[in-house]
């Protein structure tokens, strides 16, 4: 462990005569661990933090709802690789942030998210706004911290910035009374955080992976997004271009290996490609790297990838063997894992053919009957004719299985999900902060009509900050993937998803101030895309498209990956 | 299903009792008995005795569950399943 110091030096405007209040040390402190951007929305019990804001050199984003403001800053680490920062005050506002920051908890994303809080002496009295943050927080937080000293600040923040972005990454909650903000400190102390080298992996372990491997037929390589985290992706890359071990990844990992690249086989699982989880199916020995398992991939535990061993590197030993037993488990750093994974070029000719066999025996189709708009068709021409520069932000739905389906990725942060938690609403407020983040992308989100309800409020930031965000909109006037399960797993009971009373999509952008278009008919694709990629601000196009549209292939719920449903 | 005791040495700080005893509820267990001796120093040592709420739960990965929360310098205690599972080595008393 090293010490570092970080040296608090608040810029502290307009008045630098006094010694600093707490909320100029939260400024200062943020700074100083590079923040440039953060998201929020303010109010009462944080008003001495926005109090602070002007002229600080912090960028400050107003969203209309604090739920966009986590997820933007979520989006903006994803794409940065640092920590996200949300702001936001007691109260609704905090509770508001609580769907934003557990996004960030299931999918491992550094975000800083601090709350405003009623002054510490009516803390525990039901006051206005007063809600226990830091309590309700807790099952979605990698750590918090209720600021009791303003003296505390420059290391409470320092400390929350460590743990969000070491190890395995997540959001860190800092809930900070509004007094305490309002507290002058004569003598702020510089922070002081010990810094976690990244744990190396056993060399014992590392040994028995390779031997695995050595003797392996038919191995399988499963992808996770704990490999970007672990800024991992040009080792694994290089790792695999002398392997050649089949690919497979989860939907978190689409782009650590480009989706076309000769060894990938798409995403496996629910709505995974039929080679995928057959290729997972017939293996006999699963090389898992920073994946853990979620049920969406395995399908019922018990009957996937039945004759397999698993090699597991994680840099979390609390996933090593929590759904699936690993016969090699390696803990640690996973860049060196794979750095010190020496195997060669295995002898697996025939196993690399039955996969291109099965690649292409279940190839997508992208002709579908009738003349409407087909999504996935849609979806692949767009991330092609974007190219390399395409970042996708999905809501939740049959357009998020799509893109993850049928887009071009050729690097993780181009395909940003809700994986873990499935919220919809993430669509948008992540588009702003991915394009916020990086300007020069051709940042698309892609929603539904049920989605962009959630947080359309936010067409209002994409106008104010000239944000030149791509929106497609899939709208078939339903709750599609409800709908499919009902139409499937329910005997046809649809219930609750008709959303027949949707307003006029484009008519709403437009009164938001965002040009749109609708599209209605197939032949229109190529220009539909062509104007969207060619119009330089902000862009709606409403894309209507046949209702009775299901996603396919499919694993019924509860049952194996063996089992695909197909049109 | 049988009670098994878990002693966890951990850093006395606002709100580190309810994180633990939160994650344990949440983790498939129930929590039977506590023991949380006064603390000579800012390190204390909570001694719990749970019982998992099905069969299917590997008291190794509950463990390295617990001991990755910031804070968490041991986990002792519990039996080992007979769930093999690997990596399995945080202060397993």
């Amino acid at each position: 462990m090293n010490a570092i110091q970080t040296t608090i030096n608040p810029e502290c405007p307009p008045v630098c005569s006094q010694a600093p209040t707490g909320a100029e040390l939260v400024v200062a402190a943020l700074r100083d661990q590079d923040v440039d951007t953060v998201f929020g929305y303010p109010g009462g019990a944080i008003m001495p933090l926005y109090d602070a804001l002007p002229g600080s050199g912090l960028k400050h984003i107003l969203v209309r709802h604090e739920q966009a403001a986590a997820f933007a800053a979520d989006a903006y680490a994803r794409v940065t690789g640092k920590a996200g920062v949300c702001l936001a005050t007691s109260g609704p506002g905090a509770t508001n942030l609580l769907t934003g920051i557990a996004n960030a908890f299931l999918d491992s994303v550094p975000l800083i998210a601090i709350t405003g809080q009623v002054p510490a002496n009516v803390m525990g009295t039901d006051a206005f706004q007063e809600i226990d943050i830091f309590g309700m927080s807790m099952p979605v937080v990698k750590h918090s911290f209720l600021v009791r000293q303003a003296e505390d600040i420059p290391q409470i923040i320092a400390e929350a910035f460590a743990i969000a972005t070491t190890g395995r990454p997540g959001p860190v909650l800092i809930d900070l009374p509004k007094d305490i903000a309002q507290t002058r400190v004569e003598n702020p102390v510089t922070a002081k955080i010990e810094k976690n080298e990244r744990r190396a992996p056993d060399p014992v372990a590392i040994v028995g992976a390779e031997a695995l491997l050595k003797r392996a037929k038919r191995p399988v390589l499963y992808i996770g997004g704990g490999v970007a985290k672990a800024k991992a992706v040009q080792t694994l890359r290089r790792f695999n271009m002398l392997a050649g071990i089949p690919a497979v990844s989860t939907l978190t990992g689409l782009g650590v290996l480009p989706t076309d690249s000769a060894d990938f086989y798409g995403m496996l699982g629910m709505h995974g490609t039929k080679a995928a989880n057959i290729l997972v199916q017939e293996s006999d020995l699963l090389l898992v790297c920073g994946a853990r398992f979620d049920d969406r991939a395995t399908g019922k535990v018990d009957s996937f990838a039945p004759g397999a061993k698993v090699i597991h590197l994680d840099c979390d030993p609390a996933e090593i063997g929590k759904i699936r037993n690993a016969e090699a488990g390696v803990q640690g750093d996973l860049k060196s894992a794979l750095e010190s994974l020496a195997v060669g070029i295995l002898d697996i000719s025939p196993w690399r053919a039955r996969a291109q066999e099965l690649r292409s025996l279940h190839a997508f189709s992208y002709n579908a009957p009738g003349a409407g708009v087909f999504a996935p068709a849609f979806l692949e021409e767009l991330s092609r004719t974007a190219g390399d520069s395409f970042v996708a932000t999905c809501d939740v739905g049959q357009h998020q299985m799509w893109v993850a389906q049928h887009c071009h990725f050729t690097r993780p942060e181009a395909h940003l999900t809700s994986g873990g938690l499935g919220a919809m609403g993430y669509g948008i407020p992540a588009g702003i902060g991915a394009k916020l983040a990086r300007p020069d992308d051709c940042v698309v989100t892609v929603t539904g009509d049920g989605s962009i309800m959630m947080n359309i409020q936010e067409l209002a930031t994409i106008r104010r900050y000239g944000v030149a965000l791509k929106i497609v909109l899939f709208d078939n006037s339903t709750l599609g993937l409800v709908r499919q399960w009902q139409e499937l797993f329910y005997e046809g009971n649809f219930s609750e998803v008709d959303l027949y009373d949707n307003p006029d999509f484009a008519e709403v952008a437009r009164s938001f101030g965002v040009e749109a278009f609708t599209v209605t008919r197939r032949e229109q694709t190529s220009s539909a895309i062509k104007r969207l990629l060619n119009t330089r601000g902000p862009v709606l196009a409403h894309i209507r498209i046949d209702p009775r549209e299901n996603v396919w292939p499919l694993v019924p719920p509860g049952k194996s990956n063996a089992e695909m449903m197909e049109r | 299903m049988t009670t098994q005791t878990l002693h966890i040495e951990f850093e006395s700080a606002e709100g580190a009792l309810l994180r633990l005893i939160g994650l344990v509820e949440r983790r498939g267990y129930e929590v039977c008995s506590m023991n949380l001796p006064t603390p000579a120093t800012g390190t204390m040592i909570l001694d719990l005795g749970i019982m998992a709420r099905d069969g299917d739960r590997d008291i190794g990965v509950l463990r390295r569950q617990i001991h990755r929360l910031t804070g968490v310098r041991r986990v002792m205690g519990g039996k080992k399943s007979d769930k093999k599972s690997m990596g399995d080595h945080h202060g397993d008393g």
